[in-house]
């Protein structure tokens, strides 16, 4: 692990009356690695990728992108971070590039800049044919990649996944995981979620297993494999997930 | 460019592409004012027209009742009928005939010796047949009426206007010939308070609820941005959009009434001074934004947008309410008036449509629904602020409005 990952996160607690959905969780996340975040449904991933963007305020913990902590200085964090929801979410009366050009110039973008990253983001992800097309029409498919260009195109430091390959065929999962190699390789840190453990044993470096609100497993991929006791990932997720003992 | 600028760049764009939001503010009020106008009233013509061809049976319950009816010749389409009272109130209930006339027993005596004679008029206002022969029988009994006080006077040397020692003569100094501005007065404040809510109401939920059941609100608020300006934004074009309605509503009525209409001796036209104009506008304004304040507060509790419809069904209708209070009859606009928000946007433009423009009441009417709508922004703000509304949440709106302790930090 670097010493100056890019993502910190420290004692992490959030509680919804007497429900507490995370609790106590840290892992950080250097340059040029993948971590997957990985658990069942419920587990507590998504209250911690919403912690980790600042959409939700912590009951306790800290979370530090680029060394710039969320909490207090939520919106120069996120110019270092790029969130890609579970959800494909896109705005359906508008075109892959109003939509791209909308999030660059949100994240302070402008100009020759701007079109350069537009052009490069549509070339990385091959969104030429439909760039400039609607989105409400597009296929599920074409939409997650126009909806990944979208968290993109400023070029963070952290890419935050969410099963960007869930609404895929095989084909198409295989160009993301390729752009997530890519990001690797470029030095970007990324959290990558996903219920696909052979996209998990691919591309992550490190795994974070949680469960009930915590991290029940965490390490180098092999080594959170081998702990398990088990011979493959989805008998390791079924063992970390109290399904397999 | 600013957040704010981009973000309302962006759901501008996304709203001048949705039909359904042009087609209420925009396409609905070019049809509405010329229906109303036009639509409605060849429809009532018509319905009169049709009215007074339709042939009618009046019973006549006594021979000395047809004896007096034929003094005067029988209207046309028109059939008198002799029977008893009692049996042609039973066929007036059973709508068999249209009405009944019964002079009372020895009226004719009474008459001729110079007393007063009494003639019921049987009618009911359960079908319409019943008022038209209502409508025919008065003037030919108004007109024996006058031709019998005619010789009365003869008889004693007097002339026919010692039976009318007072002539009232009403006079309208404003509106005698043409009927337009209090037409107007009379249906434009509840319209355009309707349409400006229901121009409101598609963009508001569409940009709240809609957002939040889309996912599309979580890649905005994990954008560099404050809250505060995606709200801003949003309520910026809600309030551009409710606007646009006031004003094609406007540009709609004064066009229709420009052409006007003319119905007999009286015309419904009317043409708004520059002054007028601008007051109105100047009234559409934070009338535009009290209704997006409004609507953005209380779809914004909305988790779905069939919910946020619900809410703004609900919504719509109480915007009614303010349109109608404005018509109430003696409410009108004064320096009390001036300071309940809507209401006294309906007063103010009916005031504007009459004329009657004071400067105080416009000042008032101004200052009070901007404040309002700054405590709706408030609202609104405090709603796309808060994480449990983002994220659901059994108690949000009370905790939102410190009606129930927060949850500690720890």
């Amino acid at each position: 692990m670097s010493p100056d990952p890019v993502l910190r996160i420290q004692g992490l607690r959030k509680q919804f009356g007497e429900f507490t959905a995370v609790r106590d969780v840290s892992f950080s996340v250097a340059a040029g690695e993948v971590v997957g975040l990985l658990g069942p449904n419920g587990a507590g991933k998504t209250t911690t990728l919403r912690l980790l963007a600042g959409l939700m305020t912590p009951t306790a913990g800290s979370v530090e992108i680029a060394g710039i902590s969320v909490h207090d200085q939520p919106l120069l964090a996120r110019k270092q971070l790029g969130f890609l929801t579970a959800s494909t979410a896109l705005y359906d009366r508008l075109t892959g590039r109003e939509i791209l050009t909308t999030f660059g110039q949100l994240h302070g973008l402008d100009g020759a800049v701007l079109e350069a990253r537009i052009e490069k983001v549509i070339t990385e992800l091959q969104l030429q044919a439909f760039i400039d097309k609607r989105c409400g029409p597009l296929s599920s498919g074409q939409k997650q990649r126009i909806g990944i260009a979208r968290a993109i195109v400023h070029e963070p430091a952290l890419y935050v996944l969410d099963e960007p390959t869930a609404t895929l065929d095989p084909i198409a999962s295989v160009d993301i995981l390729e752009l997530v190699k890519r990001a690797r390789e470029s030095g970007r840190a990324v959290v990558y979620c996903t219920h696909r453990m052979e996209e998990a044993q691919y591309l992550c470096s490190r795994l974070v297993f949680m469960r009930e609100g915590a991290i029940v497993a965490e390490g180098p991929t092999a080594e959170v494999l081998k702990n398990s006791g088990q011979s493959t990932m989805t008998d390791a997720f079924l063992h970390y997930a109290g399904v397999l003992k | 460019m600013s957040a704010y600028t981009v973000l309302l760049k962006k759901e501008l764009l996304d709203l001048v592409r949705d039909t359904r939001t042009l087609i209420v503010s925009l396409v609905v009020p070019i049809f509405i004012y010329p229906a109303v106008l036009f639509g409605l009233g060849i429809a009532i013509a018509a319905g009169l027209a049709r009215m007074k061809n339709e042939p009618v049976t009046i019973a006549v319950c006594s021979d000395e009742t047809l004896a007096l009816l034929a003094l005067k010749p029988v209207p046309p389409h028109t059939t008198y009928q002799r029977m008893e009272r009692s049996e042609a109130e039973q066929q007036l209930h059973e709508e068999k005939i249209a009405a009944a006339v019964d002079l009372e027993k020895g009226s004719r005596d009474d008459i001729a010796k110079g007393s007063q004679a009494v003639v019921a008029l049987l009618y009911t206002k359960k079908f319409d047949l019943s008022k038209e022969a209502l409508e025919r029988l008065q003037p030919i009994l108004a007109s024996v009426n006058a031709d019998y006080l005619k010789v009365r006077l003869i008889d004693k040397g007097l002339t026919a206007d010692f039976g009318v020692p007072v002539l009232t003569q009403a006079k309208d100094l404003d509106f005698e010939t043409n009927l337009g501005p209090v037409i107007a007065a009379g249906f434009l404040p509840f319209a355009l308070l309707v349409m400006m809510a229901a121009a409101a109401s598609f963009p508001a939920v569409d940009l709240t609820a809609g957002e939040r059941e889309r996912h599309t609100i979580e890649t905005l608020l994990v954008a560099p941005v404050r809250p505060f300006d995606v709200m801003l934004a949003k309520f910026t074009t809600v309030a551009l959009a409710t606007l646009a309605a006031a004003m094609a509503n406007l540009l709609a009525m004064g066009l229709t009434f420009g052409i006007g209409v003319s119905m007999g001796p009286e015309k419904i036209s009317m043409s708004f001074s520059a002054l007028q104009i601008g007051v109105l506008i100047s009234a559409f304004i934070p009338a535009a934004f009290a209704v997006s304040a409004v609507f953005l507060t209380a779809v914004s509790a909305a988790r779905t947008n069939k919910e946020g419809q619900s809410i703004a069904g609900v919504l719509s209708l109480l915007f009614m309410v303010p349109g109608m209070m404005s018509q109430a009859p003696g409410v009108e606009l004064n320096a009390f008036t001036a300071l309940i928000p809507l209401v006294n946007i309906g007063l103010l433009i009916k005031a504007v449509v009459l004329g009657k423009i004071v400067a105080l009441h416009v000042v008032l009417t101004v200052g009070s629904v901007l404040l309002f709508s700054m405590v709706g922004l408030w609202a609104a703000a405090k709603a796309f602020e808060s994480e449990k509304l983002q994220f659901g949440g059994t108690s949000a709106w009370l905790e939102l409005f410190g009606l129930k302790k927060r949850q500690q930090k720890q």
